[in-house]
């Protein structure tokens, strides 16, 4: 098992780097790009949305991300001391609504939910706490 | 006919770049196309922000009458549009010539 902590200010440019990071990592690992993109996809989802909550014009907020990979599954967990987030019962989107009627709020939650086989949030001392897994098939 | 537009869309559509993506394909609205191609071929990763800048110009395409394709779109860009319920509401082509019959 391999573990990483990675942290990144609350900057939305600071995403990719740590995102190429972890998949270079989770490509070692050998895992299939297909799924390390998907686990990767969700993460980012998490971590605009963290991002983005941090007050504009505070100081630039700390964010911890926590990666353990294992033989099968890889685990994330991102931690914030930015403002409490909502974390409500994410709809699904209605495929037959017109696009011209859609509306994007949630959305972000939806596709991480989707991309992952599990999602768990929690507020602890006072920080913003997410854990993500992803089930990963080794490619060979 | 009006002419078409074509647009190139980076290679990574998230929160920090589709707002500015986003924004010029509506500029590019707002000066008068009405028949626009997006050029999805080089797009590696599309977040939410850019499924909201896709539907943002979708928006403002057809409150001119507008239509919009979305050109060779990688199979994990659908899936991102699939999950979001957009897979079927959106034109996707694989190819220019399809692409320009269908705007």
């Amino acid at each position: 098992m391999e573990e990483r902590t990675f942290t990144i200010g609350s900057r939305l440019a600071e995403i990719e780097p740590v995102q190429e990071e972890i998949k270079q990592i989770l490509q070692t690992a050998g895992f299939r790009l297909k799924q390390i993109h998907a686990a990767l996809l969700a993460l980012g989802e998490w971590l605009e949305h963290v991002v983005q909550n941090f007050p504009a014009n505070g100081s630039p907020g700390i964010v911890t991300i926590e990666l353990w990979v294992e033989e099968a599954e890889v685990r994330f967990r991102v931690s914030d001391d930015g403002p409490e987030l909502a974390f409500s019962d994410v709809a699904r989107p209605d495929a037959q609504v017109p696009v011209t009627q859609r509306n994007i709020v949630g959305l972000n939650l939806h596709l991480m939910h989707s991309l992952v086989d599990q999602v768990e949030f929690h507020r602890t001392d006072g920080r913003n706490v997410l854990e993500l897994v992803k089930q990963l098939i080794p490619s060979t | 006919m009006p002419p078409i537009v074509i647009v190139e869309a980076p290679t990574r559509l998230d929160a920090y770049a589709s707002a500015e993506f986003g924004s010029f394909v509506v500029s590019v609205i707002n000066a008068g196309a009405t028949r626009i191609i997006i050029n999805l071929s080089l797009v590696g990763y599309l977040g939410s922000a850019g499924v909201g800048s896709l539907l943002l110009i979708a928006k403002s395409l057809t409150a001119r009458n507008g239509r919009l394709a979305l050109l060779a779109a990688r199979p994990s860009v659908i899936e991102v549009l699939r999950i979001c319920g957009l897979a079927e509401q959106f034109v996707l082509v694989d190819t220019i010539d399809d692409a320009r019959e269908r705007v």
